[in-house]
């Protein structure tokens, strides 16, 4: 480790090439030369152990006569010379560039004076190599500082566009956690917010890398770390828990809290920071989702309410079932779709049967077989039903493709458009899976209801020519597995899930 | 999990060393690839295998890939003992 910085520029010049180079080319000139390089400390009783030499029993010999110069080339910060008895010379030159000295060069046992010129040149080829020393060790010194933070804020950056990913509360909070944890080092997380009471703090996140059932109590506020932290608004840093409030314009939304470092050191201020700014990031993601769960909330409130109202127009047999929906849904899970995906299917289900609006009696309740006549105008009413929701937009412009293809056949000779195979909106092709089982159990004026053994062996049937045959596995696994509890009333599933 | 294989390829080695440096660094490819001067296609390939081997941690998104270190105590232990023994592998 070196004391100072004259110290290090000394140490990392006698290792550089150009150094090494130079002292090479000048030995050239001084032919059998010893070379001794002291650092700019050495007294004039010099310490073998902190010289450097090319050969060490002539650089020993040397010594004497190296000391007895050093005390002038010190006061003077010129070159200092000397004969010895035996008519070698030495000289002890300084390591100087303008008025700093970083260290001494003695060079003896020459057999000629050194020509002045050539003791500048090495003068001058030293204050170069001492100018590229002294750059490297800047950008080394601006990369060992700069670095580190660099690499901090591209982590922040990273954090932000992870949390940014999602606007779904229940996948943001253990995401927080998550990254958080990995930031900090830490054992434990917990993400708490304040419940639309203000009275309490909810626990909504907990990971904890030791313990995957961790749990965490709820607190009222005041009560605990967190709680302290809700009133008071300041965070608190102990060695072993740091707790950060969560806060939105002014408004505490809650906290988060890590427990314990897992290399055992406490937590600081530089801990405190960093947690400080991931909040400040997790905040506006917690808002946001929140405000997209509030609008959400709306929009299917809004979708069932127009759902009710389009629905009264329709007769109780073709209306919307909650096996309808079960069914539906739960083909949905099946198959794995996206949060997004299960929300456009879900309110497509709900309004799927606008298309039978406007149906005439004599046709929903012909009690014969539907002529050409019969489906030409059922087919001209389904696009009629599908554009009185057209208008509205927005989230439902996304479901208008599943509720008007929900009649398309897979083999391409269904309506309105005779789209085949995958060209049909995934959402359709599971509304007309469900939408034929839904039917199939259902009484209807022609004919009388089948069980759900002869349904499903129906929809099997059309597989590969009707409904698309990925659909109808997953329905038949679907149908299997549910037993009878697909015919229950409306599962809270649907809510909470996506 | 063979941690001496593993970190026998020079890109491994590299990419565990700077989390060791940085432990609470997390950072997507292409910083990892800028921080090590490592060619992204071979970063890229490197954290996705030591992830699999859980010597990184995987915070993936639809848009966003970040990777950090893993947070078991012995396997950092592990890593940091071999950089130590083979300093001029990385």
């Amino acid at each position: 480790m070196h004391s100072t910085y004259q110290d290090e520029l000394f140490h990392k010049l006698i290792e550089h090439p150009s150094w090494k180079n130079e002292i090479e080319a000048f030995s050239h000139f001084l032919v059998n030369a010893t070379w001794i390089f002291l650092p700019q400390a050495t007294t004039t009783e010099i310490d073998p152990a902190n010289i450097f030499y090319s050969n060490r029993d002539e650089a020993m010999q040397m010594l004497p006569i190296v000391g007895s110069l050093l005390s002038a080339v010190k006061q003077t910060k010129q070159v200092q010379t000397t004969i010895n008895s035996a008519g070698k010379y030495f000289y002890c030159i300084p390591i100087i560039r303008g008025d700093q000295v970083y260290g001494y060069v003695a060079v003896g046992n020459i057999t000629e004076e050194i020509p002045e010129k050539l003791l500048n040149l090495f003068n001058v080829f030293t204050c170069t190599t001492i100018e590229s020393v002294q750059k490297e060790l800047e950008v080394s010194k601006l990369y060992e500082t700069i670095r580190p933070k660099t690499i901090a804020l591209s982590t922040v950056h990273t954090i932000g566009r992870i949390i940014s990913s999602t606007l779904e509360l229940d996948e943001l909070l253990p995401r927080i956690a998550r990254l958080s944890l990995q930031v900090l080092r830490a054992q434990r997380c917990c993400i708490m917010l304040v419940d639309k009471y203000k009275r309490n703090l909810v626990p909504h996140a907990i990971v904890d890398v030791r313990n995957k059932n961790a749990q965490q109590e709820q607190l009222k506020l005041g009560q605990g770390i967190p709680g302290k932290v809700v009133q008071s608004g300041n965070a608190v840093l102990r060695p072993q828990q740091l707790c950060i409030p969560l806060v939105a314009e002014e408004h505490i939304i809650g906290t988060i809290t890590m427990t314990h470092r897992l290399d055992g050191k406490p937590f600081g201020i530089f801990d405190k920071e960093i947690l400080t700014t991931l909040s400040e990031q997790a905040v506006i993601a917690i808002k946001n989702a929140q405000l997209y769960d509030e609008q959400e909330k709306l929009t299917l409130n809004s979708i069932k309410a127009l759902a009710s109202i389009l629905s009264s127009g329709v007769a109780d047999n073709y209306g919307r079932t909650n096996l309808f929906i079960n069914v539906t849904m739960s083909i949905g899970m099946e198959l794995k779709l996206r949060s997004d995906q299960m929300r456009m299917l879900y309110y497509a289900s709900l309004l799927h049967n606008v298309s039978q609006m406007g149906l005439p009696d004599k046709i929903l309740k012909k009690s014969t077989k539907l002529t050409g006549k019969d489906y030409k105008i059922i087919q001209e009413q389904h696009l009629k039903g599908a554009q009185l929701i057209q208008p509205i937009g927005g989230r439902l412009k996304a479901v208008l493709p599943i509720i008007i293809h929900h009649h398309e056949r897979y083999d391409g000779h269904g309506y309105p458009s005779g789209l085949k195979a995958d060209d049909i909106p995934l959402g359709a092709r599971i509304l007309a899976v469900a939408d034929a089982f839904e039917a199939m159990l259902s009484k209807r004026p022609y004919r009388r209801k089948l069980s759900i053994s002869q349904a499903v062996a129906e929809i099997v049937k059309f597989s590969g020519e009707q409904f698309d045959p990925v659909i109808v596995d997953a329905f038949v696994r679907v149908i299997r597995r549910s037993k009878n509890k697909i015919f229950k009333s409306e599962q809270a599933w649907i809510w909470k899930k996506f | 999990m063979d941690l001496e294989k593993i970190l026998t390829s020079r890109i491994n080695a590299k990419i565990l060393k700077l989390f060791c440096e940085h432990p609470h660094c997390i950072d997507t490819a292409q910083g990892i690839s800028l921080w090590t001067g490592l060619p992204l296609d071979k970063t890229k390939n490197s954290l996705q295998k030591l992830a699999h081997h859980s010597l990184l941690v995987e915070h993936k998104t639809l848009s966003t890939q970040g990777y950090a270190l893993t947070q078991d105590k012995k396997i950092i232990t592990a890593i940091k003992n071999w950089l130590n023994r083979n300093p001029n592998d990385t």
